[in-house]
């Protein structure tokens, strides 16, 4: 039996530049399994990242509703929304924002703290996180700046699930990393997952998109296409491989 | 939120008109008398007895109107302007200011400074009447201020959104409406937008499937055809070799029905192309330099060399005369693969195209054919086509008033088209 | 607690603009809190002082012939009197003495140091230990402005006979302090005091009444009552003299001098408030902007609004607070230069004390005002959805508009791009805008002090009521002035020579100085501010105090009393004065000869060119001898007598000035350095288009510079017109009701200019910065 997490309705989200209306996403239905690492995809204009900030609270949509865990979201205000998300969801971005003027553990606990109000377990639970990532003690006091990019979208991933959100959020994180930097991360959210926590994924990578047990392709704001491909395991990768390959030249990719 | 502010402005604004209304009515109060100096005249008047000048007033600075009178009371020595005296007793009635001049400590005359209330209640008046209107032009202003804001925010977007709706009930989708900076309607505009992109999508999907069901039908009805003509063929054949009158018979029958089942499906072609309405002309008179942009845009690669066009006004239906254009060209490219001449000119009436290539032409035999429905010629080799193009050109440049007409050259292939004038 | 360790990070982060933030706060608190130190203060100061020396709140000097037992009786049995207290003293009528660079004429009582008495006992702050024959205490104002030190000689000059002496002490005195008052108090101990009365004629014996009050504000009052119980008959001799004095009227004369002093430190310390409060809203704008990406990360964590909000605005306090606080205690480092410039203008010490309320709110109003400009630029996060932050501030609806696109405008592309950062910027340019208006006005503000009381001090001088001339000669008496008059005017050197007396006179009841010449047209000081000056026998004018006194205003009658005669003139202007207890009437030659048929003036005010006064006094002395009775260096008196207030307001003027300069290089240093740093990408960009550091240099100068200079246009144009009127009204408070600074065009457009230039200059040292960083590097930056 799975449980829906996140249930969109005539989800709309549209901009404007000069008055030109530009509709990103138009009407979209979607249903989020818990426990899944959905992967969304789509050409780059396609609204992949604005679904990703829409439904998770990041952004409002202009029209529309989302159920997250059986509430109602899209008419929260501001606050609200910081609280939803600081109880619900985590997130991982591109650009990985980290707090510059903190040190990596006090970016985790910066995040922890809000939610969690005792510090002693809190930071033996992100010791633990920190070093199941693999980033050693050694660099728990370092700043952002002294990381290399892989090690700092772990240390992003940590301050995503340090307060155990029902969804991990994450837009290309893999975007800005090299390849080996990016298996490493990969893993980390494999690993989670494996865990049982639920991830939505944006990507344009195929390597990154493997990782998903679920492929959603988005074009011109609308899902066009929507691919089980069962849970992850190197064994089948090649498998897998195929399949997705078969999948996204259907879509056009 | 906006509203209840602009509701305070307004308000401030109005009230603080009226206060300061009341203000400038209550602070109106006539002035009093500048004793300082109407002593400066008396003073001056005393200094300069027996010798007053316009001069000796010179740094007065009395804003009312005086006369000096010497002690008769009868004569002015000196009256300033704006001051006549008649009597003392005018001036005592209009209850004038009299004082004493002495001269050698006697009363030597008397300075009369008029009262000068009258004017300063008209000059109040008028200030009143000044400070009022101001105080009501400035409140027109701030109220046409507001009407316009009123306009811009409320009413213009409005006449936006009504524009925009009659355009969508007129199935005119491609005009977008566009967001306002207030955004005043808020998801109304937005809905109303992606409802029309929808509307629009919507109907072009159903163009779609009905122009491919169409397409359908056409392309059966045509392979139907062939069919058909090899029974009627067959049942010629029959007909010429039965000797036995009820089998002649029934091969008439065959025969005489395979015609029908043919101009039924020619019928049903016809109907269906034109359904596809791609056979439609709305014919207009345009400028023959149309003609320079429709050779253009097929003219890829720059393999059309072409003498400008004469200028003139032509009959043409443009959108048809590009298909007949791209049909000639790409048959050109098609079959003789050379580059292409055009050369024009106008003769009787008529603005004449010669497209020219330098391939191996068709066959004489072949000639009269060409503009016969489903006609392909031999050499059409391995090209696939429907043999409708030239077909369907002649019925456009026909249905123009115009002809189509093609000859063999001895370096190559020439077709003509015969373009007619307006006049 | 979470909040904090996120204030103090960002805090660390930006450390220059936390110092520079720093530094305008301090600087804004030190001047807030000296400012309102000063202005609470000097109003008790002086009560405080007549409480602390036991001064009489009422002092009435008379000669001993004069003196009848009904006047102890009558201020005995007034009502709320606590004490009376009559002693004999010594009066000089008119006795010179030297006054910081010059010599000084004014009356003097002397008191016998080795009495005692109740009311205003001998208080020395500083005194020789060992003691002479001829010492003598004199009031603290000789050292603090006029030259004095303990130990030197003291000489008074006292009908043709020198008195010296040598200080053994000064003494502190709110009733006769200062040379403005028109007495001063000086003290021999018994033996010399002796000695000099045996020395001095009858003339010189007098007796001084004072008297404590329940309430000092009554002492107007009472004097009043006073001189209308006993109507003295004031002749022109003068054998026979009352002279009252009333607390009330002193406090307001010495405190005119400070109020004005400690109104122009608050004004100037408003407008520095003010431009720091800019400046702070500029920087803290500018560091929510440039902490966008951090504040899209919190609140993509969870943080709510008010959350970030109150880490950026604690952020501030803690700037705000140890600032405004290390600002207050550095003030109290400089009030001892503020309280000696108080004690200068009233011969008084300023007693420092620590006055936490001021302090507080100081620091209050400081921190709120920081606190509250952090509101309002932070106030947009609250509005901010996450993504729109991470996204550097792009919105779902944007209406930006490509101003002057490149495809169409015409005009030079450097231009082009300049103008188009210009527009892009328009928020922080309207900001900068502000600032420069703001610093341009302040700086013209001070430039105009300066220039009008370090520079051209006519208008500050004549803000005193004193006339200009050069030489002043009193006629004896048997002489024809008028003639002697002629004769001067022909002399070498004489522009003009007026008639100008000083007499006193009786209007409506009260004792006043009243000036007496031919025509007032003819004086370069015109004191009347409302009004004209009397131009015939029946008209007067009278200064602002004396038309309070009497309750009269223009074209109101007043009585005059001068001799035996009384007569009615008509008030046709309201003049001011400082001097002579700002009670100040003025009539025309005919008007006086209303009153006196015979009066002919015996006082002359001359008018020179191209020659030294001194020079000309004696060329005069050695011609005219037996005409005169004494002259004087009028120049030279100005000087004794406005000197302790120029020099006093120099010193703050200098203050003034070099804060000014100090702020706006720190400003436009700053200013110019954000606004690079901050398109410092944009730059990067463009460097590694193509564009040369040259080209980018100019660039940034041509955007700044139209900004620039419209605020220091505008600022310019604004110090011009309305330096004089912000002055006037806040200094009529003080009591100066007429105010005329000569605003010098040339030294304004210099100084516009050179702002201009300035900032022209910063930008470019800051711009060559760019020449230093590769575009990469700008970039990845």
């Amino acid at each position: 039996m799975v449980n829906t997490i996140i249930k969109t309705e005539k989800l709309c989200k549209t901009f404007s530049s000069g008055g030109i209306q530009q509709h990103v996403l138009k009407n979209l239905d979607i249903s989020i399994e818990q426990g899944d690492f959905t992967i969304i995809m789509g050409s780059s204009g396609s609204g992949k990242s604005t679904l990703l900030y829409a439904i998770s609270g990041m952004d409002k949509p202009t029209l529309g509703e989302i159920d997250f865990a059986g509430k109602e979201i899209s008419q929260l205000n501001n606050d609200q929304l910081a609280i939803f998300r600081r109880n619900n969801c985590g997130f991982v971005f591109q650009q990985i924002y980290l707090l510059d003027n903190m040190s990596v553990l006090d970016n985790v606990l910066a995040s922890g703290l809000l939610v969690n109000k005792n510090k002693r377990e809190l930071v033996s639970k992100a010791k633990e996180l920190l070093i199941q990532v693999g980033i050693t003690e050694n660099s728990w006091s370092k700043f952002p700046t002294q990381l290399s990019g892989g090690e700092a979208q772990r240390v992003g991933i940590v301050r995503a699930i340090i307060n155990s959100p029902k969804v991990l959020f994450a837009d290309e994180p893999t975007g800005a990393l090299n390849s080996s930097s990016s298996g490493s991360v990969l893993d980390v959210f494999t690993n989670v997952n494996r865990e049982g926590q639920s991830i939505i994924l944006v990507t344009h990578d195929i390597k990154t998109a493997l990782r998903g047990n679920r492929i959603l392709y988005l074009r011109d704001g609308v899902i066009c296409g929507d691919l089980k491909l069962g849970a992850y395991s190197e064994s089948e990768d090649a498998n897998r491989r195929e399949k997705l390959r078969t999948f996204l030249s259907e879509m056009g990719w | 939120m906006r509203i209840r502010w602009l509701m305070i402005t307004i308000l401030l604004i109005f009230s603080s008109g009226i206060v300061f209304s009341v203000i400038v009515i209550k602070n109106n109060n006539i002035s009093e008398v500048d004793l300082a100096a109407i002593n400066d005249v008396v003073k001056t008047t005393e200094k300069n007895w027996g010798h007053i000048t316009e001069e000796t007033f010179n740094n007065s600075n009395i804003e009312q109107a005086f006369a000096i009178i010497d002690d008769d009371l009868e004569n002015a020595i000196y009256q300033t302007r704006g001051y006549h005296y008649i009597n003392i007793y005018d001036a005592i009635k209009n209850r004038d200011t009299v004082l004493d001049v002495k001269h050698n400590d006697r009363i030597a005359g008397k300075i009369i400074i008029r009262n000068n209330e009258q004017e300063m209640i008209q000059q109040a008046k008028s200030e009143l009447a000044i400070t009022i209107s101001l105080i009501f032009g400035l409140l027109m202003l701030v109220s046409i201020i507001y009407i316009t804001y009123i306009y811009r925010t409320l009413l213009k977007p409005f006449r936006k959104l009504k524009i925009f709706a009659s355009n969508v009930a007129r199935g005119n989708l491609d005009i977008p409406l566009n967001m306002d900076k207030n955004n005043t309607f808020g998801a109304f505009t937005e809905s109303f937008d992606l409802l029309r992109e929808e509307l629009g999508a919507a109907r072009q999907r159903e163009y779609e499937s009905n122009r491919s069901k169409k397409e359908l039908v056409a392309t059966l009805s045509h392979d139907i055809k062939t069919p058909v003509a090899s029974i009627k063929a067959v049942s010629e054949l029959l007909l010429l070799e039965a000797k036995d009158e009820k089998l002649i018979r029934q091969v008439n029958t065959i025969h005489s029905k395979a015609e029908q089942i043919n101009l039924l499906v020619t019928d049903m072609f016809h109907a269906t192309l034109e359904e596809l309405q791609q056979l439609k002309l709305t014919v207009i008179e345009e400028s023959s330099e149309v003609l320079v942009n429709m050779i253009q845009n097929v003219n890829y690669d720059h393999r059309i060399d072409y003498d400008p066009i004469p200028q003139c006004i032509i009959l043409t239906d443009p959108l048809r005369m590009q298909q007949v254009i791209d049909n000639i060209i790409s048959n050109s490219y098609k079959y003789a693969g050379t580059n292409v001449t055009i050369q024009s000119q106008i003769n009787q009436g008529y603005l004449e195209l010669h497209i020219q290539d330098f391939g191996p032409g068709i066959s004489e035999e072949e000639l009269p054919l060409l503009f016969n429905k489903y006609f392909r010629g031999e050499n059409v080799g391995g090209e696939n086509g429907s043999g409708l193009g030239l077909y369907i050109s002649k019925y456009f440049m026909e249905n123009m008033y115009g002809d189509i007409s093609c000859y063999n050259r001895s370096d190559g292939f020439t077709v003509v088209l015969k373009i007619r004038l307006a006049y | 607690m979470n909040i904090i360790n996120l204030a103090m990070a960002n805090i660390r982060k930006n450390k220059s603009a936390s110092v520079s933030l720093f530094i305008f706060i301090l600087v804004a608190a030190l001047l807030l809190n000296i400012g309102l130190m000063v202005i609470t203060q000097i109003n008790s100061f002086f009560d405080n002082k007549v409480e602390q020396l036991s001064d009489p709140h009422v002092s009435i000097m008379m000669d001993k012939a004069s003196y009848h037992a009904d006047y102890e009786a009558f201020l005995a049995n007034y009502s709320r009197i606590t004490n009376t207290e009559t002693e004999e003293i010594i009066m000089m009528g008119s006795a010179k003495f030297d006054f910081g660079n010059s010599e000084l004429n004014n009356s003097i009582i002397i008191f016998n140091a080795g009495n005692s008495r109740m009311m205003g006992p001998l208080k020395l702050i500083e005194k020789l230990n060992t003691s002479g024959a001829n010492d003598i205490y004199i009031p603290y104002s000789f050292k603090t402005s006029g030259n004095y030190r303990l130990g030197d000689s003291f000489t008074i000059h006292y009908q043709n006979k020198d008195y010296e002496y040598r200080i053994a002490g000064f003494l502190e005195t709110t009733m006769m302090g200062t040379n403005n008052v028109g007495v001063m108090k000086f003290m021999l101990p018994d033996t010399p005091y002796q000695a000099l009365a045996d020395k001095l004629d009858e003339q010189s014996d007098a007796m001084i009444l004072s008297a404590v009050m329940e309430d000092k504000t009554q002492s107007t009052k009472l004097l009043n009552d006073f001189t209308k119980e006993f109507p003295q008959s004031v002749v022109g001799e003068t054998t026979s003299y009352i002279l009252g004095l009333d607390i009330e009227m002193v406090k307001s004369v010495n405190t005119l001098t400070v109020n004005i002093v400690a109104t122009i430190l608050v004004a100037f310390a408003a407008i520095i408030v003010l431009v720091s409060l800019i400046v702070i809203k500029f920087r803290v704008s500018n560091s929510i902007e440039d902490g966008m990406a951090n504040i899209g990360a919190l609140k993509a964590l969870g943080y709510t609004s008010l959350q970030i909000v109150s880490s950026i605005i604690l952020q501030f306090i803690l700037i705000a607070l140890s600032a405004s606080m290390a600002g207050i205690a550095l003030s109290y480092g400089l009030m001892p230069f503020i309280g000696g410039v108080v004690s200068a203008l009233n011969g008084l010490v300023w007693e420092q004390s620590f006055d936490i309320t001021i302090n507080i709110v100081s620091i209050l109003v400081v921190v709120l005002s920081v606190v509250i400009v952090t509101l309002l630029s932070a106030f947009r996060v609250r509005k901010i959805l996450p993504v729109v932050a991470l996204r550097g501030g792009i919105r779902t609806h944007s209406f930006r508009k490509n101003h002057f696109p490149l495809e169409k405008a015409t005009g030079g592309l450097h231009f082009l791009l300049a103008i188009k950062s210009m527009l892009a910027n328009a928020k922080q340019n309207t900001m900068i805008l502000l600032i420069m208006i703001a610093l341009t006005f302040a700086s013209v503000f001070s430039m105009v002090l300066y220039y009008n009381i370090a520079s051209d001090k006519t208008a500050f001088v004549n803000m005193f009521g004193s006339e200009p001339a050069n030489v002043f000669i009193d006629v004896k008496p048997e002489a024809d002035t008028r003639e002697f008059l002629r004769e001067i005017k022909q002399m070498d050197h004489v522009k003009k020579v007026n008639i100008f007396d000083l007499i006193t006179t009786k209007v409506d009841g009260q004792t006043v100085y009243t000036n007496v010449t031919d025509r007032y047209d003819d004086l370069e000081n015109n004191v009347v501010y409302e009004g004209r000056q009397p131009t015939h026998e029946n008209e007067i004018s009278i200064s602002w105090v004396v038309s309070n006194q009497i309750n009269k205003e223009i074209g109101d009658t007043v009585e005059v009393e001068y001799g035996a005669e009384t007569k009615r003139y008509l008030v046709t202007g309201v003049s001011q004065s400082i001097g002579n207890l700002g009670q100040i009437a003025a009539l025309t030659m005919d008007g006086i000869q209303q009153l006196q048929s015979d009066y002919q003036g015996s006082t002359l005010y001359v008018y020179l060119n191209d020659i030294k006064n001194k020079d000309f006094i004696k060329n005069l002395k050695e011609q005219y001898g037996d005409n005169i009775v004494e002259t004087l260096d009028i120049d030279e008196n100005i000087e004794s007598q406005t000197g302790m207030y120029t020099a006093a307001v120099f010193a703050i003027m200098v203050m003034v000035l070099t804060i000014t300069v100090l702020i706006v290089v720190m400003i436009l240093y700053l200013v110019i350095k954000t606004m690079i740093i901050k398109r410092k990408k944009e730059f990067g960009v463009m460097k590694a288009i193509g564009y040369s550091t040259i080209q980018l240099m100019s660039q940034i100068s041509i955007s700044f510079l139209p900004v620039i200079t419209a605020g220091v246009a505008i600022g310019g144009v604004l110090g011009y017109f309305f330096t004089n009127p912000m002055l006037s009204a806040l200094l009529s408070s003080a009591g100066v009701k007429r105010l005329d600074f000569t605003i010098h065009l040339p030294t304004i457009l210099i100084l516009c200019v050179s702002i201009v230039i300035l900032a022209y200059i910063v930008s470019l040292l800051v711009s060559r910065r760019i020449k230093y960083i590769s575009a990469y590097g700008l970039i990845t930056e």
